[in-house]
């Protein structure tokens, strides 16, 4: 019971471990897409890119893809900062921006896939 | 053979400088490294200090940074070195003077994941037994001699030294955790799963390559990760 607890609330590592590579298979099948439509339009025009993400499966998929990216990005730069910034105050304002600037790219994201 | 040497007396010295020394190893009789910091020591400038015991690779005292790379002085051949041999203590732990760190915070991470066998099944008359194939999964385990060479070549436990356990302190986990006679995995568990204990381990692999006893600390953290994702799911 008390191991159960313990566990429970003790258990940061291990999510955050399963997020980073959960979110880096999802980037690796988004490239991997990505590049095989490339290889499938070797002479592609802004048509070709504008009715691929047309689509409200790409769009999402896309938006997946993105959401992977920005996951994968705030867990990395939070380790840089715990490593190298001792300075909690500056390590909050730190941590603060970037979490600002992951939100801005998710919804500018948005914005332009929605727009298509 | 040339020698530079890290020496720093705190309350004696306004900042850590390098001292220069030429040995004739031929006429000392010198072939490993410790041979000849004890001939320094004893011939050329009796303040020079430094931990060793067994002179064996047994002990783990000697351990010091050696042209960069952590190792035993003892088991370290003067053949094997490029001239001048620079000489350092271990990174990342305050000096207490010339070669010799302050181990405390390497120790209190090993004290952290409780290095001894825990069973609360009613003990047996004679022995707990362990068939041959559990007792093989402790062999790359057991054989640690806490030299400290591979925490203080780690990244991660430069950083937060307070926080990560370190490669030493989490091989010995496993060789508790993998224990067959050890009853106490799940309670052992509960304490890892934090944000920094095991998983500020980013398998870098410098504990692998500068341990003297040739263990793998990185496999054995990797067998944490993954006991705990099967324990934790």
């Amino acid at each position: 019971m008390v191991t159960t607890i313990l566990m429970r609330a003790n258990r940061e590592g291990i999510r955050d471990w399963l997020i980073q590579r959960f979110s880096a298979v999802i980037l690796l099948v988004g490239v991997v897409a990505l590049a095989g439509f490339f290889l499938m339009h070797p002479g592609m025009q802004y048509s070709d890119w504008h009715d691929l993400f047309a689509a409200l499966w790409v769009k999402i998929a896309a938006l997946l893809t993105f959401s992977a990216l920005l996951l994968h990005a705030w867990l990395g730069l939070w380790i840089v900062f715990t490593d190298y910034i001792k300075c909690g105050f500056l390590r909050a304002i730190l941590t603060g921006l970037w979490v600002i600037a992951l939100a801005g790219c998710f919804f500018a994201a948005c914005l332009i896939l929605w727009s298509v | 053979m040339r020698f530079s040497i890290y020496r720093y007396t705190p309350g004696k010295d306004t900042k850590p400088y390098m001292q220069e020394f030429n040995v004739d190893i031929a006429a000392h009789n010198c072939n490993m490294l410790l041979d000849v910091l004890l001939v320094i020591k004893e011939t050329l400038d009796d303040s020079l200090t430094l931990r060793r015991s067994c002179r064996e690779g047994v002990c783990g005292s000697d351990g010091m940074n050696i042209n960069g790379k952590n190792g035993l002085a003892c088991v370290t051949h003067l053949s094997g070195l490029k001239e001048p041999v620079v000489i350092r203590p271990l990174p990342g732990l305050p000096v207490i003077r010339d070669l010799v760190v302050d181990m405390r915070q390497f120790y209190q991470q090993f004290e952290r994941v409780q290095p001894w066998l825990q069973n609360t099944d009613t003990a047996p008359t004679k022995e707990r037994l362990q068939s041959p194939e559990d007792r093989a999964k402790l062999d790359g385990l057991y054989e640690c001699i806490l030299c400290a060479c591979c925490s203080t070549a780690c990244p991660s436990f430069w950083w937060n030294p307070d926080k990560f356990i370190g490669p030493a302190g989490l091989l010995q986990a496993t060789r508790f955790l993998v224990d067959s006679r050890d009853t106490e995995t799940s309670a052992r568990l509960a304490q890892l799963g934090d944000a920094f204990s095991v998983y500020r381990c980013h398998g870098i692999m410098n504990c692998v390559d500068v341990c003297p006893k040739g263990l793998n600390p990185t496999q054995a953290i990797d067998k944490i990760k993954h006991m705990l994702i099967a324990e934790g799911v």
